[in-house]
């Protein structure tokens, strides 16, 4: 029944093309069945300082060991800061999946393309594999490919606003225009936007408040896996396209009551 | 002796010397806990070996949730 090919990044090779995000979960535990009860492959994680009094439980622990942990630089105002938490990340846990994520707007949330293109040069250059996460635009996407990114991951659409794919055209822009895998990040908040996302030509798509703050956060991270999946197959099935006029779908001839 | 931890000033009492002690102190359950001195990522196994000093800046990280 499997037959979309694998997503193949830096050696990886990923089946499911659902990305989740690990943030706003009721509990870690909760966040722990939904990776697994849907077999997601690729899952995000943020690095921050601890606080000493609350001393919480290592997330980690939570996330099954055939995961591919991708590390975001959420927190990073600037290229720097930026890759100071991936080295960070390396260095502590030999994390090699890097999202770049440079943020210094704190209205929108929107990221920064040029500090976002100087911290891919100095990750790629490190031997990272980088995601950056970019505003869908064509000339920051291939200073972003140029510069050795493994994919990029351009919002859908603001941040945790459910909203779908607003950027749509410029998203497939990105798709037609350059060889990346492109990874949809951010806005998705229905499992039919995931799949339209997939269905024009995106490589995975990654979600993480509307399954984490939904009734029922399991059934949600399958019915997104299923719909990014869907998708997918859609894309690769290249369907006949719409037609103005009514074109029937049996024959027209040897009909029964023919005189 | 005064160190700054992620970012805030601290005063250790006196019996505290080696970084070992400190986090000792500090954190009931250091499992997933990165710690960073001076800006460099410190293994558990080197830090009975680091004593502290006046200045010294602390950072300790570990991964959340996020997207």
């Amino acid at each position: 029944m499997d037959r979309h090919p694998p997503l193949e990044i830096a050696g990886k090779t990923i089946k499911n093309r659902f990305f989740l995000g690990t943030g706003k979960f009721g509990s870690k535990a909760e966040m722990m069945n939904c990776i697994k009860e849907s077999e997601i492959e690729v899952v995000t994680v943020a690095m921050r300082r601890v606080d000493a009094e609350e001393d919480s439980e290592n997330l980690l622990e939570y996330i099954p060991d055939d995961v591919i942990l991708m590390v975001n630089t959420s927190g990073a105002r600037n290229a720097e800061e930026a890759v100071r938490i991936a080295r960070l990340a390396r260095e502590a846990a030999g994390v090699e999946w890097i999202k770049i994520e440079v943020i210094n707007d704190s209205k929108y949330l929107l990221p920064d393309n040029n500090e976002t293109i100087e911290a891919v040069k100095v990750l790629a250059s490190e031997g990272f594999t980088v995601f950056p996460y970019m505003l869908p635009d064509l000339y920051a996407a291939r200073a972003m490919e140029k510069a050795g990114a493994a994919a990029i991951m351009p919002l859908g659409s603001l941040i945790g606003s459910g909203e779908g794919l607003k950027a749509k055209k410029f998203i497939e822009i990105l798709i037609r225009e350059t060889s990346l895998p492109v990874v949809v990040d951010a806005g998705i908040g229905r499992p039919s936007q995931a799949a339209e996302a997939m269905e024009m030509g995106a490589a995975a798509v990654l979600a993480n408040t509307a399954v984490a703050l939904a009734n029922d956060p399991g059934n949600a991270t399958l019915a997104f896996s299923l719909a990014v999946r869907a998708g997918r197959l859609a894309w690769l099935g290249k369907m006949a396209g719409p037609q103005k006029d009514a074109v029937a779908s049996s024959p027209l001839t040897g009909f029964l009551f023919e005189e | 002796m005064k160190i700054f931890l992620n970012g805030k000033e601290k005063i250790l009492s006196s019996n505290i010397s080696s970084l070992k002690d400190f986090i000792e102190v500090i954190l009931s359950n250091e499992k997933g806990k990165i710690i960073e001195l001076n800006g460099k990522v410190i293994k558990k196994v080197d830090r009975d070996k680091i004593s502290l000093k006046d200045g010294d800046r602390i950072e300790l990280i570990q991964f959340m949730g996020g997207g």
